[in-house]
């Protein structure tokens, strides 16, 4: 089986670790990802702005770059949904390239979604390599993974996959206010949903929020760090992707500390 | 009409939505009712459904309802003829204006027919008659109007206007209640919901006996059999009907559905998705006026179908736009509602549901209008999906977001900055070498302007278009190594022959 | 109303119907598959116990059922009316209306209330209903699942059972179906009676604040008496709902 990585441009932008994760844990696994070099942006930002005949031409490179590969695997919740829901809808229905995206959305998965539904991985029998590997967590999940039926699904999997203290996030279902361009032309609406978010997490006393999508979590860090600057006392907690978290529990990533 | 909900033309939704995130109260009331409301609706489906028949329930009604619109026009007829065949009275309006004027034209009869002229109106909860104006029109012509509904009727004494489908004054406190009943009904001052409506129900009682005209919506429309459906919890609908001599219903030529044998899955959806109920209290269905022999009910009934809009979406590819039966669920479920409140929508509808009907709704004669007044609606979304998963009729909100977000960008209705800021970025996706420098370049732009703390450089306060992000939070750029560079070096160890055996 | 006048709303609604017709036409139809309806029902007819489910329902969207036997029906509508007399109003005595459709039935519950602390009031004066204390109603029929009660205006006064702060309803068991669903399959009177009503308990409200409030503009009170069927009344339910 090819497996190719869809690294995402805002993954490889800012979340390097958890790209670097995605590969670990796969490997893990026995599955050698490649990563096709040709691989930009699949065009969210393009469609969920307007321009959906820009991002049609950006979807169309997508179907060509994961062309020969039997199953292409993300670690961002987000661009995987956009994959799956939104790319087949951009061509004219019966169109080759509207074939073209159907297929590439039957063979894309969002990595956790992949461990669970396509490799049907073991749940590790051994004990995280130290205490630290297996911190106290609680997952916010991506709302884009509604539209694949996979939200609420990554802190289920991680606590299956021998995580001992993933702790239930109150009001998980609510957006964390992201939203990409939303967070930018509605400032206020978003960090409110932000903070809310972060205060939710910060009653669960968790150390380590696990967030199934890039943007999210830069979203969410960046609020907590200027929420830190702005009063020290406000609690702190690192932020990982669903991939970081596995590749600790399995020993494959130093964690680090919390900031 | 009430600047809340017909505000000024274009729409800035920033000023409200600004407003009502720094109001502590309004927080507290909308957060708290929209979580509830939206926990309820998912418990009772999962108990009484399960999640596989829900899924099931909501594609028969999404297809049924799609269904009927699609033949909208011969329901339509069989409705009209069924209804005359009642004994109702049907009229048909293009816009506000025209359902006004019909109202007023039947209330102008009244002093020949019943020897009184009409002065006194009784009027159900309906969002239709807030869309047209109603009240406005009624009173201006000296019909003295009140809405019955209690959260309605509060918001009416006070001069407010509701912001929420189906809890109209969701973003009002018992305070604000109490202080408007003292100011308008005399009563004693108090904040007790149970002596408020006390109160109400008095007052309202002497309303209903000595009303001239009952107005009020409908939910359904039964083509096969003529008949209109009204769900309340109140019995407000009930007492409005039976009480006057004159009762009109205003009603969107959407409502139509088949027949009866359709409306089981509507009924059970629409109370499970609005409050939890199973049904609502009272689900009336009327069919014309009172009959021969019976003492009481509206001895003409008349049913006002009005399009305002409806047809120009009906004959447009949102058609789907119109299955919506105004449950209020997306509402609840979405995020950005339950922070900026229903007034920041500048609209009778609110929330997922109106940030796409508005628009359509009030395109006007050349269908230009609408996304022009309202620019503000279609972006004020994160696209999160939660009002699509709560739609018990399955109306895809945030294609519909997409779609009206794609359309101003043709009008040129959004920044240009914005437009080729986004170009920009295609042009660069299409050319790897470039994107991966520039995004490289960016990388260590920021790094020299953040402060680093060892693991990220922080910046707070970036320039042009990332500058909407740092006004309330950080941006961090991890100083890990790129992903290019680390994988290139590790796909490298991995594929080399292990040292031993080259040896 | 005058010629002008008709002439003027019938072409209102004929380029209504017009502008309709083009738009239904300027799009194609959704290619969506004819659905089952069945998928709405939650409670099935063949379940032995309708009347339990019945019951559990009512009682759990805020109405009280008082289940009896078809002898003592008398006894236990005398105790409601006693309970309330005592407790709801100043001078302790329940102005009723009394709204059923089974003449034979309607007589029996004069006669109970002629033992109650009651006085009858008219049931023509439509006015009237707005001083009263109860309303005493019988049931087109009667649903499981919701635990709803079904009421049309044929041989009743329309509002009888929604004016008064009091609705006492009669239910015979065998009146009772098993799903929302089954009621519109049947011939029934939602469709062709001026007005029928699906009752799913008390007014309600949670406009101000949330708080639940019943009583708002209807009963805050409604009372089922269900009555276990023999006899006489199981094919007199069955001419009703059938």
């Amino acid at each position: 089986m090819r497996v190719a990585l869809f690294t995402t441009c805002l993954a490889e932008a800012l979340a390097p670790r958890s790209l670097q994760a995605t590969v670990l844990v796969l490997e893990h696994f026995g599955v050698t990802p490649e990563v096709p070099a040709e691989q930009t942006c699949c065009g969210q930002p393009l469609l969920s702005n307007g321009l959906p005949e820009e991002a049609a031409t950006l979807a169309r490179r997508m179907c060509v770059i994961f062309r020969a590969f039997d199953a292409v695997v993300t670690p961002s919740g987000s661009c995987c949904a956009i994959v799956r829901e939104r790319f087949a809808d951009l061509f004219v229905h019966g169109s080759d390239d509207h074939r073209d995206a159907l297929a590439l959305a039957a063979r894309t998965f969002e990595l956790v979604e992949f461990l669970e539904t396509q490799l049907r991985v073991a749940v590790p029998t051994t004990s995280a390599p130290s205490p630290e590997c297996d911190p106290s967590m609680t997952c916010h999940d991506a709302c884009h993974l509604r539209g694949i039926h996979r939200h609420g699904c990554t802190a289920p999997f991680l606590t299956a996959f021998g995580c001992r203290d993933v702790r239930p996030l109150p009001d998980m279902a609510q957006c964390c206010g992201f939203g990409g361009m939303f967070s930018t032309q509605f400032p206020e609406v978003s960090s409110a949903l932000g903070q809310e978010k972060l205060a939710h997490v910060a009653t669960t006393g968790a150390s380590t929020l696990v967030v199934s999508d890039t943007g999210c979590g830069a979203h969410l860090a960046g609020l907590a760090h200027r929420q830190r600057a702005d009063n020290n006392s406000a609690a702190a907690f690192r932020i990982i992707s669903p991939a970081e978290a596995l590749a600790h529990r399995l020993g494959l990533l130093a964690m680090e500390s919390i900031a | 009409m009430n600047e809340l909900i017909a505000p000024t033309l274009p729409y800035d939704m920033m000023p409200r939505a600004r407003a009502a995130i720094a109001d502590v109260h309004l927080q507290q009331f909308v957060g708290r009712a929209t979580h509830l409301k939206d926990e309820q609706r998912k418990s009772v489906f999962g108990a009484d459904f399960g999640h596989d028949d829900y899924e099931l329930l909501r594609s028969v009604a999404a297809t049924t309802k799609q269904q009927a619109l699609d033949q909208l026009d011969v329901l339509l007829e069989q409705f009209i003829e069924r209804a005359q065949a009642h004994g109702s009275i049907v009229h048909a309006a293009v816009d506000a204006a025209q359902a006004c004027a019909i109202a007023l034209s039947i209330a102008a009869q009244h002093e020949a027919k019943y020897a009184v002229k009409a002065t006194r109106c009784v009027k159900s909860k309906s969002m239709l008659t807030e869309e047209i104006g109603l009240v406005d029109a009624l009173t201006r012509a000296g019909i003295e109007t009140v809405e019955t509904d209690l959260g309605e009727f509060i918001l009416q004494i006070d001069n407010d206007a509701p912001s929420h489908i189906v809890t109209p004054m969701i973003h009002k406190d018992r305070a604000a209640a109490a202080r408007s009943f003292v100011r308008v009904l005399g009563s004693r001052y108090t904040e007790d919901p149970e002596e408020l409506t006390a109160i109400a129900r008095a007052h309202m009682r002497g309303l209903y006996r000595h009303a001239h005209i009952g107005v009020s919506g409908a939910n359904f429309l039964l083509a096969e059999e003529g008949t209109a459906v009204i769900c309340t919890n109140e019995g407000n609908f009930d007492l409005s009907v039976g009480g006057p001599p004159v009762h009109i219903m205003f009603v969107g030529i959407e409502k139509l559905l088949r027949g009866a044998r359709d409306l089981a899955p509507f009924l059970k959806l629409l109370a499970r998705s609005g409050t939890g109920q199973p049904l609502t209290v009272y689900t009336s269905f009327v069919n014309g006026p009172r009959r021969a022999g019976e003492s009481n009910g509206p001895k003409e009934l008349h049913i006002v179908l009005v399009d305002a809009g409806r047809t120009g979406i009906l004959g447009s590819s949102k058609r789907e736009l119109l299955r919506c039966i105004r449950c209020g669920a997306c509402l609840n479920a979405c995020p950005v509602y339950r922070k900026v409140g229903g007034h920041s929508y500048g609209s009778v509808y609110s929330g997922p549901i109106g940030a796409v009907l508005t628009p359509e709704l009030n395109r006007g004669a050349a269908r230009a209008e609408g996304l022009a007044n309202y620019p503000d609606l279609p972006r004020a979304s994160s696209l999160c999906g939660a009002c699509l998963e709560a739609c018990p009729v399955k109306i895809d909100i945030p294609k519909f977001l997409l779609h009206a977000r794609a359309e101003l960008r043709t009008r040129t209705l959004s920044p240009a900055s914005e437009s080729r800021a986004l170009r920009l970025w295609r042009w660069l996706a299409q050319r790897p070498m470039l994107f991966r420098l520039a995004i490289r370049a960016s990388r260590l732009h920021a790094r020299m302007l953040g402060q680093n703390d060892g693991r990220h450089a922080w910046i707070s306060n970036a320039p042009g278009p990332a500058a909407g992000w740092t006004q309330s939070r950080d941006l961090g750029i991890a100083s890990a190594q790129p992903f290019r560079a680390w994988f290139v070096q590790h796909a490298a160890e991995r594929d080399a022959p292990p040292k031993e055996a080259a040896r | 109303m005058n010629d002008a006048t008709i002439r003027a709303r019938d072409a209102g609604v004929a380029a209504l119907l017009e502008r309709v017709r083009r738009a239904v036409a300027a799009q194609p139809a959704s290619a969506m598959n004819a659905v089952d309806l069945s998928i709405a029902r939650r409670t099935s007819a063949s379940n032995s116990d309708l009347a339990t489910i019945f019951a559990t329902r009512a009682s759990s969207v805020g109405m009280r059922v008082t289940r009896c036997a078809s002898d003592a029906l008398h006894t236990t509508v005398a105790a409601i009316m006693r309970a309330h007399a005592d407790t709801s109003t100043p001078n302790q005595t329940l102005r009723t209306v009394v709204a059923i459709r089974d003449a034979s039935l309607a007589q029996r519950m004069r006669d109970c209330l002629s033992s109650c602390p009651a006085t009858l009031a008219r049931d023509d004066d439509a006015d009237g209903l707005f001083d009263c204390d109860v309303g005493i109603t019988d049931v087109d029929c009667a649903i499981a699942d919701s635990g709803s009660l079904v009421i049309s205006t044929i041989g009743r006064m329309r509002n009888a059972w929604i004016t008064p702060p009091i609705h006492l309803a009669i239910v015979f068991e065998s009146q009772i179906l098993a799903d929302l669903v089954d009621l519109f399959e049947i011939r029934n009177e939602c469709t062709t009676a001026a007005s029928t009503t699906i009752i799913t308990g008390p007014s309600k409200t949670a406009d101000i604040e949330g708080v639940l409030v019943t009583g708002v503009h209807g009963p805050a009170y409604v009372e089922i008496v269900l009555v276990a069927d023999e006899s006489k009344h199981v094919a007199d339910a069955h001419a009703l709902i059938r």
